[in-house]
């Protein structure tokens, strides 16, 4: 963790070191892979992961889907990291302004199966609307927690992992102008 | 070269675009302009990513390297073994229909985990058995041919993703008759950073802009 927060540091100050990247890189992982975390996120275009947290080829395990929810296949990937490659840090990331919440805001129902998505996000925005301040703000904030919470719960290999304290789940909200990753405390 | 139109909307350019990106980044020389605080503040309150990637979640895979992309430029999905599983098509046709992607790359890898334990006999635990059966139907179908088993199974689960999105109403097989989009399979090479393209043929006016 401390690692990740001190690669965000650099990025949010344009200092970025772009540590293990390039050919030689490519070469020591190429036959296997050890990385230091596995990171659920959006699918959003402007998190790029690999610079939020400074860090090269091999380093992150990265989930994927719009509004950074907790489906089969994601769980399934993650515990991929955790069984197959060892990693011990699950760390969920939601972001300012999310599409996938803010669709699930409205009250059109959206085409294809965009809506299975927005389906994935609506207990965040009920438990959101219980809470002072703004609305699309605390529902990313809430999504991130049920996630988190999800992911700590989901049975076998997560779930014992978690309770053995073998490995942590963490949830982070990422600034889209400012770049900068908060470790969220629940 | 770089007078060519900038035409984020036609398919085969941003196709051309993309290998670009690859071909400076195999060549070590990505030019990584516009991943800055600057960016940041320009992308903050609207994205138009021209290209939709859904890859493996191995963290060998840096996309925005791989393809040479600022930041903004690339929606993303990624799930172990690259499925496309409904929250993943729900995903890209919001990226396809909402904010204007006009391509969708599948792209498999060499020596993929998630391929390798398809191709293994014994049962997966959890979750990752749901992975594993998506993953399947590629590996019977590859078990008679000649080579190396997980690397034909890993490009033949990339075909049938490739078809399932082409496929997949309403929206996204909807975009890709009228031409809107195009929907193609990739494979990436760990050691080289190359990215092959399947089954892809650009056309002669695109092919001699690139030359």
């Amino acid at each position: 963790m401390q690692r990740l927060l001190e690669g965000n540091w650099r990025y949010r100050s344009d200092r970025m070191t772009r540590p293990n990247q390039g050919a030689k890189s490519r070469l020591e992982t190429a036959t296997a892979q050890h990385p230091m975390a596995a990171v659920l996120t959006c699918s959003d275009s402007r998190l790029i992961m690999e610079s939020i947290f400074d860090c090269g080829v091999g380093n992150l395990f990265v989930c994927r889907i719009a509004g950074n929810f907790a489906d089969d296949s994601v769980v399934g990937s993650l515990e991929f990291a955790v069984q197959e490659l060892g990693v011990r840090l699950l760390l969920v990331v939601g972001h300012e302004r999310c599409g996938a919440i803010t669709a699930a805001l409205n009250d059109v129902r959206p085409p294809g199966q965009i809506e299975r998505l927005v389906a994935y996000a609506r207990p965040a925005v009920e438990l959101a609307r219980g809470r002072p301040g703004e609305l699309l703000d605390n529902a990313v904030r809430a999504n991130i927690e049920l996630t988190v919470q999800a992911l700590r719960e989901a049975k076998p290999v997560l779930s014992s992992s978690y309770d053995s304290g073998s490995i942590v789940i963490r949830g982070a909200y990422y600034h889209l102008v400012s770049g900068e990753i908060e470790i969220m405390h629940f | 070269m770089n007078k060519r139109k900038w035409e984020p909307g036609n398919p085969d350019f941003v196709i051309q675009h993309l290998l670009g990106g690859n071909q400076r980044y195999c060549e070590g020389k990505v030019r990584r302009n516009g991943n800055d605080q600057d960016r940041r503040t320009a992308t903050a309150y609207e994205q138009h990513p021209f290209a939709a990637v859904l890859s493996c979640s191995d963290s060998r895979i840096m996309l925005s390297e791989i393809f040479d992309c600022r930041l903004g430029d690339l929606f993303v999905c990624r799930v172990a073994g690259n499925i496309a599983d409904t929250a993943v098509i729900g995903s890209l046709e919001y990226a396809a229909e909402h904010l204007g992607s006009s391509v969708i790359v599948v792209m498999g890898h060499e020596r993929c985990g998630a391929v390798g334990a398809a191709c293994k006999s014994a049962g997966a635990p959890g979750h990752i058995l749901s992975l594993v059966e998506q993953i399947r139907p590629a590996v019977k179908a590859s078990s008679n041919q000649p080579g190396d088993l997980v690397e034909n199974a890993v490009r033949e689960n990339v075909r049938q993703v490739v078809n399932r999105l082409r496929e997949s109403e309403p929206i996204l097989a909807h975009m890709v008759k009228e031409g809107k989009l195009k929907v193609v399979g990739a494979y990436y090479y760990l050691e080289s950073g190359r990215v092959e393209l399947l089954d892809y043929e650009a056309p002669a006016a695109q092919k001699q802009d690139a030359a």
